[in-house]
């Protein structure tokens, strides 16, 4: 028992130091109180889990009511580990894309290599536990200053634990960005979107199904061992380096060979479940491990259950109770299946996928049973270690907490610049840490794997694969959220992030189908950094509403804040999913011909805040407020031209800005067409970065008369020529190659000072 | 004057490689009971300077991370009874005179020369360190291809 | 009555579907066949293909692990009975660790490593292009393409760089044994054509019967138009029937299916 009723304030306060325990004062009181009794330590550690930030959304849950959620695109909405969208039908079947996205911010800053491996592991599980085959991967990444050794250290040893991983389950990663700033320094993000494909009629649900009293309870997967005990406390606690060594118990520990085998056997029981007409529940084991997945998956179709922790494999001797019921081991799912169904599903893990051969103790086991009665209960040792309400063990609580909403900094317009030489400035603008080739890094990234992928990830604003063999349905996938918003302004920094990566999408072709957040804020216990957190839900919302793209699943991470108490720059990153009925209709931003004609297809809102032109000049300015009315004309007339096929290649402008987008465009196209402009820009035009769509056409009359039924702005800019340059008015004529190199050059020696084996990686 | 050490890095959490390692020489009848993995650098390291060669090796985060290494420096300059260590062929040891040798991106003082290698440490029956002939057989069934790379035992 | 194509699932494999499709796709009959099956089961099998991924999570050595697997005896059966053995990335270093390839004098064991690529030392996944650096009807697979045929493939790997003693490396190219080698979209073959550092730039090798061709990039990542990049793919825009029709690296799996029939 944890002596909670009788014990006073200082007296509790250290016997929960000393457990390890994060619950609050008040929160370990009210539990008792609920209970009538103290808790055990199994109940004090299953309730620190579940009533933890990271499982119980305890400060955001009533701000996320405000985001939009429903549509016709949404095939189910985010009530469960991911969302759903409408792909479309194929030999009499409804396809959806599920989508999830999860932060692993904490572990990949403690220990890199092995927290951006199981973030991506964690977020597999997500998608497969819908019942889906897992079919693409994305990694929105913020790092620090990557002069600084410690900070790159992190950055690499999380690009190497995403790629150990991904790479080697199979699952292509087909987008991410990296943003670079200061803020990141002491708290690193690393996002992961997975998504799945799956037939409407055969999706499984994170619920025990009707009628499912007296089922059994399978794990399936790694032996439970010491690894990861304490994680999602971990996750929500503020990191201070001292307590470095302590985190060191909630190191997760990947095995993506294991998962490899693990996928391949839960699409066995896939099938097989189909054949057989069976309604099951299958949820994966995350935060608060057995307990929290078999409680939730329990009180998820309002039952209760009973779990025997001895009848839970383990590869570790005599593990305390706590540990086994709330360790964070990785690789583990958990079904509700009825009974003369289990043999079979046992069957299929342990026999024709071995899985007791693949890796030690691994395997699938009953564990327990759901029971009518609402009460969660663990044995061990054939005494009951845990009784408790279930609902009040997953309902959590509640915190109204206080904010203050941010004041965007503003600044006076900054002078019309026409004097800046266009040529002095764009090698400086190609060259900045945001704007730069990422080729290091995504190549690193298997983004070809299933033989699906139609744009891999670095090769246009979105990544697009054709994800049902032989239809050519194709899925759209991009991530965006911009720190150099959000250090001004946190609120249009959420919107922009929803609008860039809707325009992502529609860049290659496809329709927006639906969102994901990842919000990863600073301490909500802090009004400031509670204030960032409400504008940016504030401006998630008005930019979906106003573009008609719903949230179908998010995730919040909080206290990514160092010891210092510096928190990172309000990073709501935003991953768009696009559908397309025919492929062929898609179309990458590589330049296509000699003699086509270039145009600038919306307009840019004004404003330079935030942009990269502004800290190379040492400019400051507003940041540019969304125009959404001209954002919509321009996004259902390059919808239309795409259709139409008047489209030969189209570039979203964002990073950098206009010249920028150019120059890409060229570049992809392997710097064999250069770019004549006619239009004399301002530095405003050739380097704002918050709107409008770069297109090549070779229909230039048709593409202009679609545009004006449109009513979006269109800008003749000039036409592709043959000779390698970047050419305009006012002298600006660069070759191509210098200005690859300026792009390509800072990133080159991302590796330059690593061991090409470093140690264990 | 320059002396010889050696710095072993090894996993604190637990180690796949070494197990899968270990099934499969015990499936294919070399009879190992225990095999352990670690990297081992070899450096000659100026005297005054090489009582801090452990400080030194725990400030290189890439190669050693507290959370999940540890980190000892040993006696003698090569394997010892029961191991092999393995290295490409085409490794040379890096060396610099003076300012000390670089290595993930810093320069370690007062290191001369330094090489790398995989170790692995097998036990046989009891846990004693396995002989000779046992050591060659796990190294010529599995834990080396000799067309590319060395071995390298007591 | 169509061959019967074994595709080799080790534990950690990823690439199974796609290289599943790509033989469909030529017509031949193909199944996966799992680690765990018994070896004495796949005697009747007409060819084997080792797909790529990461076989027992490449642990100790890529492929090491693999070229040991129980399983694999019935591959060397089929290897010596002269039946076509394709490996593709983690399958060519499971065959070159099981020394079926390059088995100079017929020594069958490891003669040559896929080890890893320099400079960086790091997994890479490029878009590439192979060129046929041998008579075309010395390797059964490769019979059916024109001398100095040019495939797209993409190189996804960490340890694809050819190394070898220099004497053995030397007997290897002069005895045939570099299938394919690393080039441009055009042909040309250069230094900065090869992603890995590969000793002669070679992509590939083939054992002196020419029956066991061990591939390093993936041609089944490029054997679909929609998978293309440039001017095949914008020719197939607005029409999804070409879009999703085989083209570029199918044609080694249309060789494999030559090889299987013949």
């Amino acid at each position: 028992m944890l002596r909670v009723r009788d014990a006073d304030d200082p007296a509790l306060t250290e016997s929960l130091r000393q457990s390890g325990l994060a619950l609050t004062l008040d929160e370990v009181r009210r539990i008792a109180s609920t209970l009538e009794r103290d808790p055990t330590i199994v109940e004090a550690h299953a309730f620190d889990a579940q009533w933890s930030e990271h499982c119980s959304y305890k400060s955001s849950r009533h701000h996320l009511a405000r985001l939009p959620t429903t549509g016709p695109t949404v095939m189910q909405g985010p009530q469960e580990d991911a969302g759903i969208v409408h792909l479309g039908e194929w030999r009499g079947k409804r396809y959806g894309i599920v989508i999830a996205h999860e932060s692993h911010n904490h572990p990949s800053q403690v220990v890199p290599f092995e927290g951006a491996a199981t973030g991506v592991g964690g977020i597999v599980r997500d998608v497969l536990c819908m019942g889906a085959r897992v079919i693409a991967l994305a990694d929105p990444l913020r790092f620090g200053p990557l002069e600084d050794p410690h900070c790159r250290y992190v950055a690499q040893g999380i690009v190497d634990g995403i790629a150990a991983y991904g790479n080697a389950i199979g699952v292509p990663t087909i987008a991410g960005d990296v943003y670079v700033h200061e803020g990141f320094r002491d708290n690193c993000l690393v996002n992961v979107v997975a998504l799945g494909l799956i037939d409407e009629a055969g999706i499984i649900h994170s619920a025990a199904p009707p009628g499912s009293a007296g089922w059994d309870i399978v794990l399936v997967g790694k032996a439970t061992d010491r690894s990861g005990f304490g994680g999602a406390a971990f996750s929500s606690l503020v990191l201070d380096e001292a307590d470095a060594q302590q985190n060191r118990a909630a190191v997760q520990v990947p095995d993506p060979f294991l998962k490899n085998v693990l996928m391949r056997a839960s699409y066995r029981a896939f099938d097989t479940i189909r054949e057989r007409g069976l309604t099951v529940g299958f949820k994966d084991l995350g935060a608060g491990g057995i307990m929290g997945c078999t409680a939730e998956l329990a009180a998820g179709g309002g039952f209760g259950a009973r779990i025997d922790l001895d009848r839970c494999p383990t590869s570790q001797p005599n593990l305390p109770a706590a540990v086994v019921a709330v360790g964070e081991t990785q690789e583990r799912l958990a079904w509700v299946v009825p009974p003369e169904f289990t043999p079979t599903l046992l069957g299929i893990y342990n026999d024709e996928f071995s899985l007791p051969l693949i890796a030690e103790q691994a395997q699938a086991a009953v564990i327990g049973t759901i029971t009518a009665e609402p009460s969660y209960v663990l044995l061990s040792g054939g005494e009951t270690v845990m009784n408790v309400p279930i609902d009040v063990l997953t309902r959590g609580v509640r915190y109204e907490r206080d904010y203050v909403l941010p004041i965007a900094s503003s600044a006076a317009p900054p002078e019309a610049m026409t004097q800046r030489r266009l040529g002095d400035i764009l090698p400086r603008v190609l060259a900045h840490r945001d704007v730069c080739s990422r080729r290091a890094i995504y190549e690193r990234f298997d983004s070809v794997v299933r033989g699906t992928t139609s744009i891999p990830s670095g090769y246009a604003d979105a990544g697009l694969i054709v994800p049902l063999p032989g239809a050519p349905l194709a899925c759209a996938l991009a991530v965006d959220g911009n720190p150099r918003y959000a250090v001004l302004d946190p609120e249009r920094a959420a919107e922009h992030a929803v609008v860039e990566s809707i325009r992502n999408v529609v860049a290659v072709g496809a329709i927006p189908a639906g969102m994901t957040d990842c919000l990863n804020y600073g301490n909500p216990e802090n009004a400031r950094h509670m204030g960032e957190f409400v504008a940016g839900i504030d401006g998630l919302a008005t930019a979906a509403r106003e573009l008609g793209v719903p949230f179908v699943s998010g995730n919040v991470s909080l206290y990514n804040q160092s010891a210092a108490g510096c928190a990172i720059p309000a990073s709501p990153i935003v991953a768009c999913v696009g559908t397309l009925a025919d492929v062929s209709r898609s179309a990458t931003p590589a330049l296509k011909k000699i003699g086509s004609v270039l145009y600038r297809l919306g307009t840019v809102p004004p404003g330079l805040g935030g942009s990269v032109v502004a800290e190379v000049l040492g400019i400051t300015s507003d940041v540019p407020s969304p125009d959404y009315d001209a954002t919509r004309r321009e996004i259902a007339a390059l919808l239309q031209a795409h259709r139409d096929g008047l489209v030969l290649a189209a570039h979203d402008v964002s990073d950098g800005g206009l010249l920028v987008t150019l120059c890409e465009m060229a570049f992809y196209a392997g710097a064999e067409v250069g770019v004549l402009l006619d239009v004399e820009l301002d530095v405003h035009g050739a380097f704002a970065e918050s709107g409008a769509f770069v297109v090549e056409t070779g229909r230039p009359a048709e593409f202009e008369a679609l545009c004006a039924r449109h009513g979006a702005a269109l800008t003749r800019l000039g036409m592709t020529i043959a000779e390698p340059v970047v050419r305009g008015p006012r002298g600006l004529d660069i070759p191509l190659s210098a200005l690859h190199e300026a792009w390509t050059a800072p990133l080159n020696d991302f590796y330059a000072d690593v061991l090409p084996d470093a140690a264990h990686a | 004057m320059t002396v010889v050490r050696c710095v072993e890095v090894s996993l604190t959490i637990p180690d796949n490689e070494a197990r899968t390692a270990l099934v499969t020489l015990q499936r294919l009848g070399v009879p190992v009971t225990t095999l352990e993995r670690a990297d081992v650098y070899r450096c000659d390291v100026q005297e005054r300077e090489a009582d801090h060669l452990s400080e030194l090796f725990r400030s290189l985060e890439t190669l050693f991370n507290p959370n999940k290494h540890s980190l000892r420096v040993r006696a003698g300059d090569g394997p010892a009874r029961g191991e092999v260590w393995i290295q490409e062929r085409s490794a040379a040891p890096e060396r610099a005179e003076k300012a000390g040798v670089r290595i993930a991106g810093r320069r370690l003082p007062g290191v001369t020369s330094l090489e790398r290698f995989t170790s692995w440490r097998l036990s046989a029956e009891m846990g004693a360190p396995a002989g000779p002939d046992l050591v060659q057989a796990a190294q010529e069934t599995l834990l080396y291809n000799p067309a590319f790379q060395k071995a390298t035992t007591a | 009555m169509s061959a019967r194509v074994g595709i080799v699932v080790f534990p950690g494999t990823n690439s199974e579907e796609e290289t599943l499709r790509a033989c469909l796709a030529v017509g031949l009959e193909a199944a996966l066949v799992p680690w765990n099956a018994h070896p004495d089961g796949l005697r009747s099998l007409d060819a084997f293909v080792l797909p790529g991924g990461f076989a027992y999570e490449d642990r100790v050595r890529a492929g090491a692990i693999a070229a040991h697997d129980r399983l694999m005896s019935a591959v060397r059966a089929a290897a010596a009975a002269g039946k076509p053995v394709l490996g593709i990335c983690n399958g060519a270093q499971v065959l070159v660790e099981s020394g079926l390839v390059p088995a100079l004098d017929d020594v069958e064991r490891p003669q040559v490593g896929f080890t890893r690529n320099a400079p960086a030392g790091k997994y890479r996944s490029t878009h590439v292009h192979v060129k046929l650096a041998i008579a075309p009807e010395r390797c059964t697979l490769t019979a059916s393409l024109p001398p100095g045929a040019v495939l797209p493939a993409w190189a996804s790997h960490g340890e694809g760089r050819l190394a070898g003693e220099p004497d053995v490396l030397a007997r290897v190219q002069r005895e045939g044994r570099i299938a394919f080698v690393y080039c441009d979209a055009h042909g040309a073959v250069s230094a900065q054509s090869v992603p890995n550092g590969s000793a002669l730039g070679a992509a590939a090798l083939v054992n002196a019967r020419g029956n066991v061709l061990a591939l390093m990039p993936h041609p089944e990542r490029d054997a679909w138009t929609y998978m293309h990049h440039g001017r095949e793919r914008e020719r197939a825009r607005g029409d999804a029937a070409q879009m999703l029709a085989t083209s570029g690296g199918i044609a080694l799996f249309a060789g494999l299916a030559r090889a299987v029939s013949a």
